[in-house]
């Protein structure tokens, strides 16, 4: 009995030994492999480097740039992932981006079919950062997927807003109303004008996160043609919306009339205090300073810090924070005042 | 076809030299600043392009103590001794003249570009570049070499 148990311990070890075997010249097979193919791709992509360069910088086109090989295609692939993150150039860009409409239109076309999340998403980066136009439809068609991580579909949409796609406004209203505040953001600010303004004319109907993202957007992109838009949004709305458009009111740096809102410096809200304290030293408000001093002795730490930045804001700011340092009894205020004056701003 | 003759030979030792640096942790992005160059046209000049990978390589080369104008084009973010510390041991010496600095970073903000230039950065560009706004601002330092 005990030689038929070291029997079958024995043939159990070599079993395991020879597949462990297997799995090891399996495995160096498959890096060695790897390794001769990713040689392969950096000496086509030190041959077609040149090429590429003068094609991007002067526009003239060369037979040899003619990808016949999936590892070709990756070389081209990659050096044009380097270029499109390192140049802007209008010319350079509208270069790239007809190279890569010529040669990779068809390849991306299959691999945004592809089974493999993976080879999908790295597929849509390469579109993304391509300008590739020419595969508007398909990356539509992409929305229709029954199976779709939120990833993907967050970053298709940021492609079809890249592209401005028309249908981007119902897609985002009627389909995709369940999506957060920081999805929309970087959906919406990819939108030219035209197609953002129609996400403005629909905000009283909006839900709040999408709200939050029009007007964190104008907030981002202060575009001051929305000014009326943001006043009446301030002085209709209630909560984190009226924060939200204050703080784009003081990132725009304009209103025609300061006086409505010198009273939210003395709103009960520290959240309102602390964001008129913003506008007032965006806007640059002189008759505002007596109670901007006043704010640097806020409860508040925020309310005080942002205080300290506004008076900063004023030619005469580092005098008047000096001020405050030497003459105030309060421990906090001269704390605020002392930061702002050691920022280096 | 051009014809070499004695008189040209005399033209281009009279020439100054400028001794390009190009100081970047990325090859890659050396490598499309050398292309910019070679691309332009410095009739006046000799030209001589040297990459290094950082400032340690750099100094260790004694490039600076080679004669003729020098032209540094420095990556602001490297691993060892970045940008900023180059362009403060460069600049350090009030009395050297003819060392020109290009900033070429992906450093955006304020505070940077405003610590560079008061350096004694002579020009700063960010980090994704148009390649003819490079060559725009290397011909406007060549300028104040002429």
């Amino acid at each position: 009995m005990p030689n038929n148990e070291l029997f079958i311990l024995s043939v159990l070890t070599i079993s395991i030994l020879c597949i462990l075997v297997i799995l090891l010249v399996y495995l160096t097979i498959r890096k060695a492999i790897d390794i001769k193919r990713r040689e392969k791709i950096e000496k086509y992509k030190e041959i077609y480097n040149p090429l590429i360069f003068q094609l991007l910088t002067e526009g003239s086109y060369s037979r040899a740039l003619t990808p016949e090989s999936r590892l070709q295609q990756k070389a081209f692939e990659e050096l044009l992932s380097s270029y499109a993150n390192v140049l802007e150039g209008k010319e350079e860009r509208k270069r790239l981006t007809e190279f890569a409409e010529i040669h990779l239109t068809e390849y991306y076309r299959k691999r945004l079919k592809s089974k493999k999340w993976s080879t999908r998403m790295n597929t849509l980066y390469h579109i993304d950062d391509f300008n590739m136009t020419s595969l508007l439809d398909d990356v539509y068609r992409l929305t229709k997927k029954n199976r779709l991580s939120h990833e993907e579909l967050v970053h298709i949409l940021r492609i079809l807003a890249l592209f401005q796609f028309q249908s981007l406004f119902q897609l985002l209203t009627n389909h995709y109303q369940y999506l957060s505040e920081y999805d929309y953001r970087h959906i919406l600010i990819r939108l030219e004008k035209q197609q953002f303004d129609q996400f403005v004319l629909h905000f009283h109907k909006a839900e709040l996160p999408l709200q939050k993202a029009v007007l964190e957007v104008i907030s981002i992109k202060r575009e001051r043609s929305y000014l009326p838009f943001i006043e009446n949004i301030i002085f209709s709305y209630t909560g984190e919306v009226k924060l939200r458009s204050l703080k784009a009111l003081a990132e725009i740096g304009y209103v025609k009339n300061i006086n409505p809102y010198l009273n939210l410096l003395y709103s009960t809200k520290w959240e309102e205090r602390m964001i008129a304290a913003k506008l007032i030293g965006s806007l640059k408000v002189e008759k505002a300073m007596p109670r901007l001093i006043e704010l640097l002795h806020d409860q508040t730490w925020w309310v005080r810090y942002q205080a300290g930045q506004s008076i900063c804001q004023f030619a005469n700011g580092k005098d008047i924070l000096r001020k405050v340092f030497e003459t105030s009894k309060d421990v906090f205020a001269k704390d605020m005042a002392w930061e702002w004056l050691h920022k280096g701003v | 076809m051009d014809f070499y003759t004695p008189n040209q030979e005399l033209l281009n030792q009279k020439k100054k030299t400028i001794l390009f640096s190009i100081i970047d942790d990325e090859e890659f992005i050396r490598s499309i600043i050398m292309r910019t160059i070679k691309m332009m046209n410095f009739d006046d000049f000799k030209l001589d392009l040297k990459e290094f990978e950082n400032g340690i390589q750099f100094f260790e080369s004694h490039r600076l103590e080679e004669s003729g104008e020098h032209l540094l084009i420095l990556d602001g973010v490297m691993p060892e001794m970045d940008g900023m510390e180059i362009l403060q041991k460069v600049k350090k010496d009030k009395n050297r003249r003819g060392i020109y600095v290009l900033m070429l970073t992906g450093r955006k903000s304020e505070p940077d570009i405003e610590r560079a230039l008061t350096l004694g950065a002579d020009d700063y560009l960010t980090k994704p570049f148009s390649i003819k706004e490079l060559q725009a601002r290397i011909q406007r330092i060549i300028k104040r070499i002429k």
